[in-house]
């Protein structure tokens, strides 16, 4: 398995752990809770980045085929997290319409998924890519 | 414009010269083994400047190399 694949892995792997602490941190400490999401946040950037350092992933490192499917992953990741960004404002704006406000746990629900959703979307959009041979 | 399959004769050029593994001609064109693998399966199309490097290696043009299939 290539550097690229296991940070992909261990990119979901993070995220998933990410959902468990914050469901926690919701049932726990949830007056805290946007310090807690953003903690949380810090800590998956955090591990992702001290991954790529100890296992050298990096762009002279890598390859055309790996480039590209980095970029073909990249423009993936975000196009899926714009979507999720956009349906899920829709979704607020005809929830909340009628109280002309958006509860701030809403508004920490929308950064947290939002940015857990393009994690994910990453690292499978990767993984699919380089299983598919790119 | 006309549709095509890519089809390429890596393996077999490989084998011609001296049974080459993929490793090392992953090596001598600057990738890794795992495009190779990937080319070799017809997953990949290389850049202009891979399919140079990789006829090169075989001493033959890149047409030897690689063929479009016209539909």
């Amino acid at each position: 398995m290539l550097p690229q694949q296991k940070e992909a892995l261990l990119t979901m792997m993070t995220a998933a752990v990410a959902v468990v602490l914050f469901f926690f941190a919701q049932s726990r400490f949830s007056e805290y809770l946007a310090i807690a999401a953003l903690s949380i946040l810090g800590f998956l950037i955090v591990i992702v980045w001290i991954f790529r350092k100890v296992a050298r992933v990096r762009r002279d490192s890598m390859d055309e085929r790996d480039i590209v499917i980095r970029y073909q992953s990249g423009i993936i990741a975000f196009s899926a997290f714009a979507t999720f960004f956009m349906l899920t404002c829709l979704w607020l704006i005809f929830r909340f319409h009628d109280r002309q406000f958006i509860p701030i746990l809403s508004v920490i629900h929308l950064m947290f998924f939002g940015w857990i959703f393009l994690y994910f979307t990453w690292g499978t959009a990767t993984l699919v890519l380089y299983r598919r041979g790119g | 414009m006309a549709a095509g399959r890519f089809t390429n004769t890596i393996r077999r050029l490989r084998f011609d010269s001296q049974e080459m593994t993929q490793e090392e001609l992953a090596k001598r064109v600057g990738v890794t083994r795992q495009t190779i693998i990937a080319l070799e399966a017809g997953k990949y199309l290389p850049s202009l400047g891979l399919a140079v490097r990789i006829a090169r290696v075989f001493k033959v043009a890149v047409e030897k190399v690689f063929q479009l299939e016209e539909r």
